[in-house]
């Protein structure tokens, strides 16, 4: 399954992390939208024509956590995949839980490709 | 000045001396009971009068009545001179006894009888009463103005004027003419009064002290003069018939012959020898007059007798005058060299006191002493020393030739017991001294300025010069008084040198006395060692010199330091600083050693300085130690906090690899694309750039905090520490749910420090502050920092919104103090150590709003 066309939004605090992921997943073929914040994110709901949402697990105020429980409750269909540098087992158990997916920084792009692919394969077969 | 002084007060008392030894005079020698005396008196006038009245009466020249001198009025006069007024009338009884029983055998009716005893008394009482009122009761002639009175009242007053009384009296009973009769009675009481008088007082008051006192000398040339006056006399009055070649021989007459005898007596022997000689002359004259008379010429005997009572009267009166005159002025003589020699003794005794000092000054007092004791002829003096708080001590005593020195030791105990001695003069008597021990002492006061710092005790036992003397030893304790006190306060200087010396001597540090001309007056022992410690240089060591010579020594020697500490201490001396105190290093070979030098300003008028002087070595590599373990254990905590934030700091690293590893592979694929998109690239090659400062400035910081160095200090921006510590506190706020607020000034807050030090110091406090909300629902965690410049220090403020620290404020910076499950308890007694060595303070509160806050307190930089 290629990327091509999908629509993918990165949620990320760190401005060079989402301008790197942008740039590669738009060499990719994918569209891409990026937010500094989960604020930022969830105001833009409804997501449109969002295929998978990308997000940043720490993050100031409200964490990746707080915007995939959010989306959850009113936009259970679109994927979530969670990207973090952080080690704790509580942590990674919790994104592995209430997510679709799971990269740790720094990634792949083998990696995130085949996260993405995985975590829409799941929101498909549901 | 003092000599001229002295000398007033010298004679003053001498003029009291004087005055006093005459009344004196006057009176001694009436120790017997009252009523004996009386009678002797009595029966004494009675006696002379008749034989007086006897001697009148064979001093006649035959075929005249008259008598050339008529003794009895002057005996008369002679005891009323000697008597007090209150008891003449029983002298005049006495003498009117031996007149009746004279005159009643002439055949005189009884009225003349009475009546010429009335004239004779009216004679003598106007005589004494005349005399006594102008010169006083003591009829002494040896002066020249007494001399005078004595000639005015006695020789013309009395005589004169009870003349003209006895006169009337004659010419009333006997018809005789009156004028004759006054010019006998005149001519011969004057001669009487002016020649036997002064022989009388002479011989009863003066003669029995002369040949009681007189040396051998004296009696020679005594007996030679009479022998003189004895030969002259018989030559000149009983001439014998010479013959020159058949032409008799003529010799002068008679009182040229005596007179230069007369002379003699007047001039070595006074008023006294005068007097002697004159009436041994007069009465010479007269018995050869007599002898020589013709018996069948009355009128020629009559004129007889009054050219021998003209001639000489008028020998007598010159020749008492100059004999009172020559004694007043031997007398003065006497006694001014009298007193030339006590006031040279007196100089003699300060000079000695002054040049004596310390031990020797004991001797100087036994000499003056013995001196003083010899000159004034005493038998025994007892110096005593009253220094206050002591008990008094004898430190002197003399005894006169006379005196075994026993004799005062009965003395000696009583005035070093307890306070026997008087502050005042007084007259002592020790109870229950017999035998030859001395038991009446006067005792003199001592006065050192105006307190008694000791007593002269003076004994004499001889009476009659006891003013003199007493009066002379008072003047000579006002010059052992000074010297007593000039000697203990020469003991009490030595006391309280010891007692300094030994304070100096128990200082451990070495320590100099500069006087103000920066010679060193006095070093201690500890000061002195410095010298003969060959291994290093030091500005200390030397005992005398200049301390500023003793710089420049050392610095020539090669101690930089010596230059500044002397331009210091010159400064110090000059009064242009209070104080100087500095700690150097010299250098030897082996190792670096380390003094500290202090110089105080000393304020009284006499100015100089206070230096110390100490090795501080061992301190200075204690507090090397010190800092060193603090340094260390800075270390070792600031890895710990390394540790804590280890998950901020991966996250910080992870953030810009993550960045890198993905613009990387999105730059392979650029150039997998033909042809490749160069300015994309070019675009993600300068992200990667990017990201890898940003990795290398987290790497920076993590090796600023582990870097195992001793504290560099220079100047540091306190506002740029806290932006850096809040920079590595970033991530670590992120993953503790911690919201974190500066409020920091956009223009440097400068101080003096350690970079790495401050930034620990914020780093603790602030994990600290972290930590201390990990308790509290996250979006009630805030920290905040903020610094400002107040009070020319910079101020931080580190605040958090735990639960604040309740009763632990005080001991929270204490070592081990900690409420965390991990952790060594020593982050913030590692700020407090670090804050202190900038010179800072550091200090906790709660916040009334709740939560903790620190404050760290630095001095700005001057001029920042």
């Amino acid at each position: 399954m290629t990327l091509s066309g999908l629509h993918v939004a990165i949620v990320d605090d760190e401005i060079s992390v989402r301008r790197a992921l942008e740039r590669l997943l738009v060499i990719l073929g994918c569209r891409v939208s990026t937010y500094p914040s989960g604020e930022a994110f969830l105001a833009t709901l409804p997501p449109d024509g969002c295929d998978c949402v990308l997000l940043d697990v720490r993050m100031p105020r409200i964490t990746g956590f707080d915007v995939q429980r959010q989306l959850a409750q009113d936009w259970p269909a679109v994927p979530v995949l969670f990207m973090t540098g952080q080690t704790d087992q509580a942590t990674l158990d919790r994104a592995r839980v209430v997510g679709d997916g799971l990269v740790f920084k720094p990634f792949d792009e083998s990696a995130i490709v085949d996260a993405i692919r995985a975590a829409m394969a799941r929101g498909v077969n549901g | 000045m003092q000599t001229t002084a002295a000398a007033r007060r010298i004679l003053a008392v001498e003029d009291r001396v004087t005055n006093g030894k005459g009344a004196m005079a006057g009176t001694r020698g009436w120790s017997m009971r009252p009523g004996l005396r009386l009678g002797l008196i009595m029966s004494a006038v009675c006696v002379a009068y008749y034989v007086g009245s006897l001697v009148g009466l064979a001093l006649r020249i035959p075929p005249a009545a008259t008598s050339v001198l008529w003794p009895p009025n002057t005996i008369l006069t002679f005891a009323l001179l000697i008597t007090p007024p209150g008891r003449w009338l029983w002298c005049l009884a006495a003498a009117l006894s031996a007149h009746l029983f004279v005159q009643g055998g002439v055949g005189w009716p009884p009225p003349m009888v009475f009546a010429l005893f009335g004239t004779n008394s009216l004679e003598a009482l106007i005589a004494a009463a005349g005399f006594r009122w102008a010169v006083g009761p003591d009829p002494r002639l040896d002066t020249l103005r007494r001399m005078l009175f004595f000639m005015l009242f006695v020789g013309v007053a009395a005589p004169i004027l009870s003349g003209f009384a006895d006169a009337a009296v004659v010419w009333w009973q006997q018809g005789e003419p009156y004028g004759v009769v006054l010019r006998r009675r005149v001519s011969s009481n004057v001669l009487t009064a002016l020649t036997l008088l002064p022989a009388l007082l002479t011989v009863t008051l003066r003669l029995p002290r002369w040949l009681r006192k007189t040396r051998r000398p004296r009696w020679f040339e005594a007996s030679g003069l009479v022998a003189g006056l004895g030969s002259a006399a018989s030559l000149a009055f009983w001439p014998p018939s010479l013959e020159l070649g058949g032409v008799p021989l003529l010799l002068p007459t008679p009182l040229v012959v005596m007179l230069p005898f007369l002379l003699w007596a007047a001039v070595r022997f006074g008023t006294s020898g005068a007097s002697l000689a004159l009436a041994f002359t007069v009465f010479s004259a007269v018995a050869s007059a007599i002898g020589h008379a013709h018996s069948d010429d009355r009128l020629s005997a009559e004129t007889t007798i009054l050219a021998l009572q003209v001639s000489l009267t008028t020998l007598v009166v010159p020749l008492l005058a100059f004999a009172a005159l020559v004694e007043e002025r031997y007398r003065a003589r006497t006694r001014l060299s009298e007193r030339l020699a006590f006031e040279a003794l007196l100089s003699r005794l300060s000079a000695s006191f002054v040049e004596s000092g310390g031990a020797r000054a004991r001797q100087s007092f036994a000499e003056a002493l013995e001196q003083l004791g010899a000159f004034l002829g005493l038998d025994a003096l007892i110096l005593v020393d009253r220094a206050a708080r002591r008990q008094p001590e004898v430190i002197a005593t003399w005894t006169g030739p006379a005196l075994a020195a026993s004799a005062i030791d009965d003395a000696v105990r009583t005035f070093t017991v307890g306070n026997a001695l008087p502050d005042v003069e007084t007259s002592i008597s020790l109870p229950g001294v017999s035998g030859d021990a001395m038991a009446d002492w006067r005792v003199l006061p001592l006065l050192g300025g105006t307190s008694v710092v000791g007593a002269l005790a003076v004994a004499t036992r001889r009476a009659p010069s006891v003013v003199t003397q007493i009066d002379r030893a008072k003047l000579a304790a006002g010059v052992l008084g000074e010297a007593l006190a000039r000697a203990q306060a020469d003991d009490a200087l030595r006391e309280s040198e010891s007692v300094k010396t030994a304070i100096l001597a128990a200082i451990p540090t070495g320590v100099a006395l500069l006087a103000q001309d920066a010679r060193m007056s006095s070093v201690n022992a500890q000061w002195q060692a410095f010298v003969q410690d060959a291994r290093v240089v030091t500005v200390a060591g030397a005992e005398t010199g200049s301390f500023l010579d003793l710089c420049r020594a050392a610095s020539h020697a090669g101690l930089p330091a010596a230059e500044t500490i002397r331009e210091n201490v010159e400064a110090v001396l000059a009064g242009r600083r209070g104080g100087y105190s500095i700690e150097y290093c010299a250098s030897p070979a082996t190792y670096d050693r380390w003094f500290t030098f202090t110089a105080v300003r000393l304020t009284g008028s006499e100015g100089g300085a206070v230096l110390t002087h100490s090795e501080t070595t061992e301190r200075r590599r204690a507090e090397l130690s010190a800092q060193r373990t603090r340094d260390e254990l800075a270390h070792v905590t600031r890895v710990t906090a390394m540790g804590e934030l280890a998950a901020s700091l991966a996250h910080q690293l992870n953030q810009p690899l993550t960045g890198i590893m993905t613009n990387a592979q999105a730059a392979r694929r650029v150039l997998a694309a033909t042809p490749p998109d160069l300015a994309t690239l070019d675009t993600i090659l300068v992200d990667i750039v990017d990201d890898d400062r940003r990795a290398g400035e987290v790497i920076q910081r993590l090796r600023d905090l582990l870097r195992k160095e001793a504290a560099a200090y220079g100047p540091v921006d306190v506002g740029a520490v806290a932006r850096d510590v809040f920079s590595l506190l970033a991530s670590d706020a992120l993953i503790r749910s911690v919201q974190t607020m500066d409020a920091l000034p956009a223009e440097p807050l400068m101080v003096i420090g350690d970079r790495v030090q401050l930034v620990q110091v914020l780093l603790n406090l602030s994990l600290n502050a972290m930590e201390a909300m990990s308790e509290v629902p996250a979006e009630s965690r805030l920290l905040r920092l903020s610094a400002e410049g107040a009070y020319g220090a910079a101020l931080i403020t580190v605040r958090d919104t735990g639960a604040g620290l309740g009763h632990n404020v005080e001991g929270v910076f204490e070592p081990f103090f900690t409420t965390k499950a991990q952790g060594l308890g020593m982050g913030l007694a590692i700020a407090r150590s670090i804050v202190e060595s900038h010179h800072g303070r550091i200090w906790a509160a709660d916040h009334p709003e709740g939560g903790a806050q620190f404050f760290v307190s630095i001095p700005l930089l001057e001029g920042s």
